[in-house]
């Protein structure tokens, strides 16, 4: 497959090239959050507070990573469903983020929210725990230690494969993908 | 009576836990070539061949296949003329999770109550089903169900005489609007009749058959081969980046209803399919 380099955090020059089905391989640094940890920040935002991570301009990975192994930094670490995430994803356009990482579709207002302010979302494979856990090079706990697997790291990743699922045209793969294979009656 | 150790039955649960967790299955290995043949769309094709190169991974024994390590769920066959000495069985099966998390490095995946979100730290508890069966035998199914795949699954109270189409539509529907969020190419199973509790129980057993295997009731055998077609029809495909493979299989288990009732119970199972049998 053939994949456009991109480095993190995301350039936003580069985001207007990205066309949906395009295979990315990322390479640098992005932060990862969850249900719990992005819980907190929607609450710390509607009390008009900061977020104990600037998020501007990052790539938000929704993952809860397995415990690593001696030496290492993160177990496996593929991607959680984006859809649970919908209810949070507010929060993250308000404290700037350039795009988000996860699996799964999103709903069609979260799709046109994301293009109106000029946000990529990228999908990773779902279920390929290991082989994303092997892309992970390095990984510190930046917040909400407590929440365990749902605590936000700063993950440094190389040769990480994902797809473009929603664009800055507003395509949206798990749109268009299905509707080209469809051949129900 | 035989008497099995508690303790033996742990460290065989633990094993089976990593085991799952580390090793995909034969079948699924199959099932993924074939998808990896037969699939129309190149983007799901990229994606399978990924979900191979995961495998071969994980079966290092450092990286679980996939980071929601899942709650675990053992139905327990008991044979009556089996006492287990040291222990409950069942505190034997939960050390056996225990065990596992620690020396598998499971992730932590359990909240200890549904609105205040603790977590217990072990993946612990375990869903224990049992069944008395005669004999000297103990039976486990060690599954490992993910949480993304777990939210994709609904059940119903039908009308009693919806027809066989109407019933496939229902279950279409649910992978439909939920099939994409739960890593695709799944793993359906079906729970058809018994009543509200006894359904969705009926979905999760019929996930315990191998893949590829359809019911030995012709009639149902023919259901799982519509239903089958009909959702790879829908176009979802592999990671619901469209394509022709959206389901592995659909495996239906049936049960005796009330004459007012219908009850359906669609269980989504994600490829990842952690599941094991043991008999000790
Ligand atoms: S649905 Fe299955 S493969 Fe996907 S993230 Fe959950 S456990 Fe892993």
């Amino acid at each position: 497959m053939s994949a456009t380099w991109l480095k993190l955090p995301l350039e936003p020059l580069v985001l207007r090239d990205l066309k949906v089905g395009q295979w990315v391989n990322l390479s640098g640094s992005l932060y990862t959050a969850r249900d719990a940890a992005l819980k907190q920040i929607f609450d710390l935002e509607a009390d008009n507070k900061q977020p104990p991570v600037d998020l501007k301009g990052q790539l938000i990975y929704f993952v809860g990573p397995t415990p690593p192994a001696p030496g290492e930094s993160v177990g496996s670490a593929g991607p959680t469903t984006s859809r649970r995430m919908e209810h949070f994803i507010p929060a993250l356009i308000e404290a700037g983020v350039s795009g988000i990482m996860g699996k799964g579709p999103l709903s069609q207002s979260t799709v046109k929210e994301l293009q109106r302010k000029g946000i990529i979302y990228l999908a990773a494979a779902g279920g390929a725990g290991a082989f994303y856990g092997s892309k992970v090079r390095g990984a510190t706990i930046t917040a909400y230690e407590e929440l365990g697997p749902e605590a936000i790291y700063c993950m440094h990743i190389e040769n990480f494969p994902a797809v473009v699922a929603i664009d800055l045209e507003g395509g949206d793969l798990f749109e268009q993908g299905p509707k080209t294979y469809r051949k129900e009656t | 009576m035989r008497e099995i150790q508690a303790e033996e039955i742990t460290s065989v649960v633990a094993e089976a836990i990593k085991n799952i967790n580390f090793h995909i299955r034969p079948d699924v290995k199959a099932e993924l070539q074939r998808a990896l043949e037969e699939e129309a769309s190149p983007l799901g094709r990229q994606s399978l061949q990924l979900l191979l190169e995961n495998a071969q991974m994980a079966a290092a024994g450092v990286l679980p296949l996939c980071q929601d390590t899942g709650t675990t769920v053992i139905f327990a066959e008991v044979g009556q003329e089996v006492r287990i000495v040291g222990a409950s069985l069942e505190e034997a099966l939960q050390a056996g999770v225990r065990l596992a998390t620690r020396e598998g490095r499971l992730r932590h995946s359990i909240a200890v109550h549904p609105l205040s979100r603790g977590n217990s730290g072990d993946n612990t508890p375990a869903v224990v089903h049992y069944h008395p069966i005669p004999g000297k035998a103990l039976k486990l199914f060690v599954m490992a169900k993910g949480g993304g795949c777990e939210n994709a699954s609904a059940m119903a109270m039908l009308p009693p005489l919806a027809s066989r189409h109407g019933v496939g539509d229902y279950i279409v529907n649910i992978i439909r609007t939920n099939g994409a969020a739960a890593c695709p190419p799944l793993i359906i199973g079906i729970g058809l009749g018994g009543n509200f509790e006894t359904a969705p129980l009926l979905a999760k057993r019929a996930l315990l058959r191998k893949i590829g295997e359809f019911s030995p009731d012709p009639e149902t055998a023919k259901l799982e081969k519509v239903l089958l077609r009909r959702i790879n029809e829908l176009g979802i495909g592999p990671q619901g980046w469209g394509g022709s493979i959206t389901a592995l299989s659909v495996s239906i288990e049936t049960a005796p209803c009330h004459i007012a009732s219908l009850p359906v119970a669609v269980n989504v199972e994600c490829h990842s399919h952690r599941l094991t049998e043991v008999k000790i």
